[in-house]
Order: C-alpha cells, then structure tokens, then sequence
C-alpha cells in the first residue's frame, strides 16, 4: 500500500462551538486548552473532509515544535515556592509534549497508534514520515498526522489525513489569515512548514519528480549510501561503473528494498535487470504496476 | 504474512542496578531492590522521596547533563560490537533532560529534541535520520517502531529522575506511599537502554539478543490520566501484536509488565491477561520494577532488554513486553528468543 495526501485543514484558533462537536467524549463545559485549540479544530476539519470518524485502528502522529511553555512556567514557578500542596496536576500534564496527541485521541475518537515527535522546525515533517512508514509497514491503516507550535499565546495547528492512495479524497485550504500578522523572526515552524508541505501538493496525485525522489530516497536509506537523494539523476546508470555504482550485493539488497517499501517483487532476475537499468526505470515500472501513486 | 522480524544486535543498558544486564539480574535473584532515598535536590519539599537512580559512579548525581551522559554510555555500549552503522536514531523520553527546567529556565537545553542531537554530536554519529519521541511510558515503545520501520537503527529509551518529574507524578497522586513496600502506586526509576535493531539476514556472524517480532500500540480513550478498567486498549493491542505474528496467547511463556504497582494498571491486568491466559497468567507475569522503580519513557526499551537476557539464560523462548500510559495508551512487544 502507498501512503498518500487525503485531506488537509489549518487553524490558528477553534471556532466558539468546538467543545460542542464531540458529545460523549468531551464534556463541553469543560473547555480544551487554549494553546490545543487550532490543531482540535485543524484535525476536525480534515476528518470531516475525509470522511473519516471515531475509529479504533486510525493512528495519530503529531510533531510539536513549541508548546506548553506557560504552563511549564507555572509549574516551576510554584515549583520553587516549596509548596507542594499548591502544585497544579493540569499544569504538569499540559507541559507534557504528549498531552496534544492524547487529547486528539480521547476527543476524536481515534484508537490507534498514537505518537508525538518533538523537535525545532522539522517535527512536522518526521511525523508525517513517521506516519507514511507506518502505513506502508502495515503498523496503521491510515493516520491523522499534525503539527503544532505554540509560543507566547499564538497557536497553530495543522492536519492532515494519511491514508491509501485510492482513498483520495479532497484539499483543504488555509484560513488567509493563518500566517498573517505574526511578529517578524517569530519562533513558530513546525506547522508552517507542515503546512507547505501539504498544502502545495494539488489534486492529490504526485508529481513525476516526487514519485522518484521517494526511489531515491529509499535507495540512500537502504544502501547506507551517505548522498543527497537529489543529487541521483534520473537517467543515471544503477549499476556500473558510471552513475551509482552500485554492485551485486547492493543488488540483493536494492531488490529487498523494493520489496518492504513498495510491496513489489520481481517475478524474475531477468525482469529485475531490465527494470533496474536507471532510476528512471525503475520508477516508472513501480507506477506501472500500481505500487507508487 | 508476518512481518519478517528484526534482530537486536546489541544492548547497552544503565538502570538503578548498574550497567548491563548482569547487576539487574542479580539484583533480581537476590530479591534485593535499588530504590532509594533521592536526593535533597529532587524530594525537596515533597511527600515521595524515594526512587531508583543510576549509581553515581555512572552517572554524576546532579546538572543537566545527567541524560546525556546515561545515554551515550548506553548507545556505546551497544553498539561496542556492531559493525554497521545505523542509519536511524530515534530516542524516546517522557520528559527529556528537565532538570534543565528547573536549574535555569532554559529551554533550549531542556528539550528532548535537544538531547537526541547532543547525543548524536557527541557519538560522532550523522544517521541518515534522527527522531525524538516524547510519549510519555511509551516513549521508547515509539522509538523502536520507527526503527523497525526503517530496519537499520538504535532505538533507544532514556529517563532521568528531576524534581519535575518526581513532583508531577506526586501531584497526580500516582506516587506509592508506602515507598513500594505496597503496590499503592509507582515509584519512579532512571533507565537509559539502547538497542541495535538489524534485519536478521545481515545481523551475520554477531550476536542476535533476540528477535523483535511484532509490536503494537492502541489507546482506549477513556481518559487522559485514568486507565480504562475494561482494558480495552491494552486487550487490543495484544490481540493486534499476537495476530501480526500469526502467534498464539498460549506460546507465550513470559509476561514482562510495566508500572504493575499502579492499582489502575493493575486492574487492567487483571481483566486484560485474565480473559486471554486464565487465571493461571500470574504465573507468567513478572517485573523488574521491584529493583528499578517504573522508567517511564525507557520502560518498553527495558522491558526488551530484560526479555533478552531471559532468552540468553534460557528463561524463557517467547515473551510479550506490556506498556501503559498516560492517555490510555497500551502497548504490546513481542520478542523470541535467537
């Protein structure tokens, strides 16, 4: 199974009404947490666009850059007062990065595997490949994957369903004033770049170029090959001296690969030579036989 | 089809007990626990002062580096006999080094984010992927499915005990107070393990500890901190490992359980284990916690580590590594012996 782009939704805050939209598994006197509004509302929008409702195998995968540092704050603040009986049991478990994800479970519904990456910048985009190496292992079915970053009462959160390339669906848009107003050299990344990454793809096909950058991609990986994926040209010989290189361990190697990460196996060494030729060959076969959308 | 598994090819592992294995099994065959009083700095002003530390002969007993130094001894350890690098590492941890939080409010230096990379900068390592997990107990159950996904890695599990972390799980009353002379709650232990994950076919003439055959993580949605008393997060993700392994309850010899001093995780045993093994699962069931205190995030990694040191001594062929967490998160490992 391919992993692909289903839907994706941004926020920079939740609409006033968002407690109300989960009856029985969020009490709607009780408010979310301020700074988990945009990805609540983020990832109730993409669901909604998907399609997709409470399920007890879709995965989460979220990947936060910044996020609760006040209530951190809080915590050490009464923390250093000596007062243990003043300690706040929501301030701890809002300064958990895992907190988000957990939320999204118990509001939407989602019973899968659940995960939160943490990083500068690029959690996003772990998460998301976090996400699409679990579908293809067979680990989720399909994931709900995020970004969140928090900072100084500014939030925004970023979704996006993962799932089958046939279950395609539709694209999201971004509120215009997502990005808009942020103070200069402001510390939020992880969504933005989540959300460049989604958010360019049209039409939920990708692109030539994408679908062999993800070959050559595969092929750094599992070679332990220590080069930039984009610097394999597409018509470059595989084997040999000239292009990559590569030799006949690499071979059985290249053609295990091909077999975890895509689900295609050669019927025949003569098949496997043939195709095997240049990166090029070897992409457009797995587009031709269906395991690269 | 199963999963073809993976092959651990090398454990480094630092707990309470000491280094490597050995000093945790013999802490066990004795019957002779290494949790102790904590230090001034972390109990201040708090009802739980006791807990499993790393002996300060491994680790320095106070700064903000103490995670990175357990880890990069765990990380060398085991990978003191591997000849390939990895291409992923990918660490797991609850909380990361958040003594940072409290010596200076500095948050670049607390991030768990910011341990994974020291970590790979100090090593000298430049892995063609680098993750940090932040999953609370499952924290490094999560580092060891992305390097199962990617089949090249060191997954690895690190937990350091601060005055925030004995402090907030104090406040959220999960704290034992009887010091763990009861199972009336947890009491909270430092691990650092890391673990060599290689595809079988090039773990070649090395040592396989044993073979990962199948993991699985659910959550029940019943709460963020209260586990579900039906189990049915944990039952599931039991039933999810067993059936990616095309393996039957019934061939499994070992239970290897985390955070069982908790009564709300207890319970979940009960009903989890009960309706899959009888009433006879006790007899399967065991735990090391007893010697470490409960190593949030590393636990899984732990948990592993152990299953492997029960398949050398001929102890057990098959074992399942349960971990709970918060937001009714449970997860199921499943390990053979080589």
């Amino acid at each position: 199974m391919t992993a692909e782009w289903v839907v994706w939704a941004a926020a920079r805050e939740g609409a006033k009404d968002l407690e109300d939209r989960f009856p029985g598994r969020w009490n709607p006197k009780r408010s979310l947490h301020g700074e988990l509004r945009p990805l609540v509302q983020a990832a109730a929008d993409a669901l909604a666009l998907a399609g997709w409702g409470p399920d007890p195998d879709t995965a989460i995968v979220l990947g936060i850059d910044r996020y609760g540092e006040a209530s951190a704050a809080a915590f050490q603040a009464q923390l250093r007062k000596g007062d243990a009986k003043a300690l706040r049991p929501s301030d701890f478990l809002s300064s958990l990065p895992s907190t988000p994800a957990a939320t999204l479970g118990l509001v939407l519904g989602l019973g899968g595997y659940q995960a939160t990456l943490v990083g500068e910048g690029e959690a996003g985009e772990r998460a998301l490949d976090q996400a699409r190496a679990l579908i293809r292992s067979g680990a989720a079915p399909r994931a709900l994957v995020g970004a969140l970053t928090s900072t100084d009462g500014i939030a925004l959160g970023v979704a996006a369903c993962v799932g089958s390339a046939e279950a395609r669906i539709g694209w999201g848009k971004p509120p215009s004033d997502l990005l808009a107003g942020l103070p200069s050299g402001y510390l939020l990344r992880a969504a933005p770049r989540f959300l460049a990454l989604v958010g360019p793809v049209g039409g939920g096909v990708m692109s030539t170029a994408d679908q062999r950058m993800q070959v050559k991609r595969m092929i750094v990986e599992r070679l332990h090959m220590r080069m930039d994926p984009n610097d394999i040209a597409d018509d470059a010989p595989l084997f040999g001296q000239t292009g990559l290189g590569l030799d006949s361990v690499d071979a059985i190697e290249l053609v295990e690969g091909i077999k975890e990460s895509f689900g295609y196996e050669f019927p025949s060494e003569q098949e496997a030579r043939k195709v095997l030729g240049s990166l090029a060959q070897l992409a457009d076969h797995l587009v031709a036989q269906g395991k690269l959308a | 089809m199963a999963p073809a598994p993976l092959a651990i090819t090398g454990i480094g592992l630092l707990t309470a007990a000491g280094e490597g294995l050995e000093p945790l099994a013999r802490a066990i065959a004795e019957g002779r626990s290494c949790i102790g009083p904590l230090p001034e700095e972390v109990s201040r002003g708090l009802a739980h002062k006791v807990g499993g530390r790393f002996p300060v002969e491994l680790v320095p007993a106070s700064g903000p580096d103490r995670a990175l130094i357990a880890a990069d001894r765990a990380v060398r350890a085991a990978m003191a006999d591997v000849r390939r690098d990895a291409l992923l590492v990918s660490l797991g941890t609850g909380l990361g080094p958040s003594e940072g939080l409290e010596q200076e409010w500095e948050l670049a230096r607390a991030s768990p984010a910011a341990l994974t990379e020291a970590l790979c900068h100090g090593l000298g390592k430049s892995p063609l992927g680098v993750q940090t997990f932040a999953v609370t107990c499952l924290s490094s159950l999560c580092s060891l499915e992305a390097g199962k996904s990617v089949g090249r890695g060191v997954a690895i599990g690190i937990e350091t005990l601060s005055r925030t972390i004995q402090a907030g799980f104090s406040c959220l009353e999960a704290l034992s107070k009887t010091d763990g002379r009861e199972p009336d709650g947890i009491v909270l232990g430092e691990a650092a393990c890391a673990l060599v994950l290689e595809p079988l076919a090039l773990a070649g003439s090395g040592r396989t500890w044993a073979r990962l055959v199948a993991q699985a993580m659910r959550v029940d949605g019943n709460h963020l901190t209260s586990p579900d008393p039906a189990a049915k997060g944990l039952s599931r993700a039991i039933a999810a490992a067993l059936h990616q392994a095309q393996v039957n309850a019934r061939d499994v010899d070992r239970l290897l359980l985390t955070a069982p001093a908790s009564p709300g995780y207890a319970a979940q045993y009960e009903r989890a284990l009960g309706e899959l093994w009888g009433p006879a699962w006790r007899d399967r069931a065991s735990t090391w916690e007893g010697v470490t205190g409960h190593c949030l995030g590393a636990s899984t990694a732990v948990g592993v580590a152990w299953a492997a040191h029960l398949f050398a001594t001929a102890q057990a062929r098959r074992a399942l590594v349960l971990s709970v967490g918060f937001g009714g998160q449970s997860g199921a490992t499943l390990l053979e012996g080589p």
